[in-house]
């Protein structure tokens, strides 16, 4: 099974548009991408409230594994679910003082 | 904007997050900001929020970069906020349904979160372990099911507070 480890980019973490962005991509993806972190449950990165659940903080490593796929499809997904996760989406949070 | 702000350090005469006066089972709105209104009317009575229509433009400020309906009908306006005096968490049930943008469509469960703008990332953590809970139907159904106002707060406060 293809996985990947990604530092969390957003200061903000895997909440609010951050979260919304990973979700948007996960559902794009050909096959099924869980995330998590170390020794906690693996969930549907598909799954805002799953998403959001995982509180991941700005810095926090987290897990992505393809679920039961190899190859060039399942590399290509990660790559694209890791891009969205160790980018700084910041800029756009308004809230977050 | 936080200067002036007092540190929000929780103690324990701090009020609770969630109380029987902060949960509506028969919520109505012909759509998510009439909702949220009435939501918001219960926080502004309880002088947790100082002003309404501020506290409503930080939540559409916040719904413009993430929709807040979530999938299997649920709504979850939030934000942090000037106009916020106490980390709360109102709930409403709306059993008509509300549209708040999810794609598997209307929200009956809304759980309305109000943070102070000082606060930290407290209401992070009560948005996570609350999607937390969210995912799982028995929690979702025992919401739906709930006989009183004081019902929901126990829940609440068992399954997403630990309390």
């Amino acid at each position: 099974m293809a996985q990947r480890r990604v530092v969390v980019g957003s200061s903000v973490g895997l909440h609010s548009r951050p979260a919304a962005l990973l979700v948007q991509a996960a559902a794009r993806q050909p096959v099924p991408i869980s995330i998590g972190k170390d020794g906690e449950e693996f969930v549907d990165a598909r799954s805002i409230l799953s998403v959001i659940g995982l509180d991941a903080r700005g810095g926090d490593e987290v897990v992505l594994r393809a679920e039961g796929a190899e190859g060039s499809d399942a590399e290509a997904a990660l790559d694209e679910l890791v891009a969205v996760i160790a980018a700084n989406h910041d800029s756009g949070e308004l809230n977050s003082a | 904007m936080t200067t002036g702000f007092p540190p929000t350090t929780p103690s324990p005469s701090a009020p609770a997050l969630i109380t029987a006066d902060l949960v509506d089972l028969d919520l109505t709105g012909a759509d998510r900001h009439e909702a949220t209104g009435s939501l918001l009317a219960r926080l502004v009575k309880q002088g947790r929020v100082t002003d309404a229509e501020g506290f409503l433009a930080d939540v559409r400020a916040r719904e413009e970069q993430m929709p807040t309906g979530i999938e299997g009908g649920i709504g979850i306006p939030h934000a942090r906020s000037e106009h916020v005096t106490e980390p709360t968490l109102a709930f409403g049930r709306c059993t008509a349904g509300v549209d708040f943008g999810a794609a598997d469509g209307p929200a009956d469960l809304i759980f309305l979160i109000a943070a102070p703008a000082g606060g930290g990332q407290e209401h992070m953590k009560v948005l996570s372990s609350l999607a937390r809970r969210l995912v799982h139907q028995s929690f979702r159904d025992a919401l739906r099911a709930a006989s009183s106002p004081d019902a929901v707060v126990e829940l609440v406060q068992k399954e997403v507070l630990g309390r």
